[in-house]
């Protein structure tokens, strides 16, 4: 386990005016022309944000990528960008016009039908965030935990978004107080989500070898998962062409009883999900959404 | 259950769990500073003392909780005021 300072600012890009007026836009505008107009934009974007640029290039570089370079960058570029539309579109319509299929919706259901909590982990690729709109469900209260310094805009459209369907935030508080919050949330039989990518919060990391390189991801959830004893589930919500996203679940499951501690459990529920992580971007490699040199620490 | 038995069980689980090792744990010792327990360590131990005493911490409790010595001290209180 080590520790390491985040590489990464954490909030959605566009500022406070930006976000309004993206929300105002598509109050009235089809989604199909802000697709467009972000197709004109995305050169900019990939000539002035050279620390996203310079990310996604080392990404697609591990991925052994070499030729038509710019080409997978701009594609990973608009599919962000497409998914960030599809939010706001939600968030401005307030109605889902978004069709989705699912792979292994068991290992959701499953855990959802039975009494106790447990957590969902994700990371940044696909359009997690987006996965409150799709699961309505009134069995389970559902926390997501979030990144505590977004804009205070985000957190409510986030927060008035989500409190129809049974969920809302816990924001990571520097205080480390979420945790607690957490805790309690589990104990009263609810879902946690969290994403599991990033470092934010505690600094504390196992590094497990991802897409060949040795790589860092945050302790937290993991230790949770282990600590608690609750069961967890890997989510992603990747985004298909047209109007469509395939929601893949995974059971995120090791043999407890083959470790000796909590650390133990938590590094091998972090290396499984690392491993379904490295085959859900198999199948769709242009979206991952880390804008930054997520193997900093290691060389190419 | 007295303040050894309270010391025996608080020791084996940071020395098991935590992986602390067995010379730091001196009553004086800070357990963030000298102990490097952070606050994900924290949800640990509050597990932990549910299971094995049988009260709930409160997080505003265990901020004031310092040293390895008032944390058997606060668990000794709990325990003595059930």
């Amino acid at each position: 386990m080590s520790e390491k300072k985040p590489a990464w600012k954490g909030t959605t890009g566009g500022g406070n005016l930006g976000q309004r007026a993206l929300l105002l836009f598509f109050r009235y505008v089809d989604i199909r022309i802000g697709y467009a107009i972000l197709a004109c934009i995305i050169p900019f974007y990939l000539l002035f944000n050279r620390q996203a640029y310079l990310g996604i290039r080392d990404y697609f570089i591990r991925r052994g990528i070499r030729h038509g370079l710019l080409r997978h960058i701009y594609k990973n570029h608009y599919l962000f960008g497409q998914m960030m539309m599809d939010r706001f579109y939600i968030f401005a319509r307030k109605k889902n016009v978004f069709t989705s299929r699912i792979t292994d919706w068991e290992a959701f259901t499953g855990l959802l039908n039975g009494k106790g909590g447990f957590m969902i982990t994700g990371a940044h690729m696909g359009n997690f965030e987006i996965c409150g709109y799709f699961m309505q469900q009134d069995l389970k209260k559902l926390h997501a935990v979030v990144f505590g310094g977004e804009s205070a805009f985000i957190q409510a459209n986030r927060a008035r978004a989500l409190s129809g369907n049974m969920a809302d935030l816990i924001p990571v508080s520097p205080d480390m107080s979420h945790l607690f919050t957490i805790k309690s949330a589990l104990d009263n039989g609810d879902i946690v989500s969290m994403p599991c990518d990033r470092l934010f919060g505690s600094k504390k990391s196992f590094t497990v070898p991802f897409m060949g390189s040795p790589a860092e991801f945050p302790v937290g959830a993991f230790q949770l998962a282990a600590q608690l004893e609750v069961p967890v589930v890997s989510l992603y919500v990747m985004r298909e062409p047209g109007m469509k996203y395939h929601i893949i679940c995974k059971s995120l499951e090791v043999d407890r009883s083959q470790y000796k501690n909590s650390r133990g459990i938590a590094q091998a529920l972090c290396e499984v999900f690392v491993k379904q992580t490295e085959d859900v971007l198999e199948q769709y490699p242009h979206q991952w959404f880390n804008f930054y040199k997520f193997w900093d620490n290691h060389t190419l | 259950m007295n303040r050894k038995e309270i010391i025996e069980i608080v020791n084996k689980f940071l020395i098991e769990d935590i992986e602390v090792e067995q010379e730091a744990l001196v009553e004086e010792a800070f357990l963030k500073e000298d102990l490097g327990i952070d606050s994900l360590d924290f949800v640990d131990i509050v597990v932990v003392v549910e299971q094995n005493f049988g009260f709930k911490i409160k997080p505003e409790e265990m901020s004031r909780v310092k040293t390895l010595s008032q944390f058997y001290d606060y668990i000794e209180g709990k325990l003595n005021a059930s």
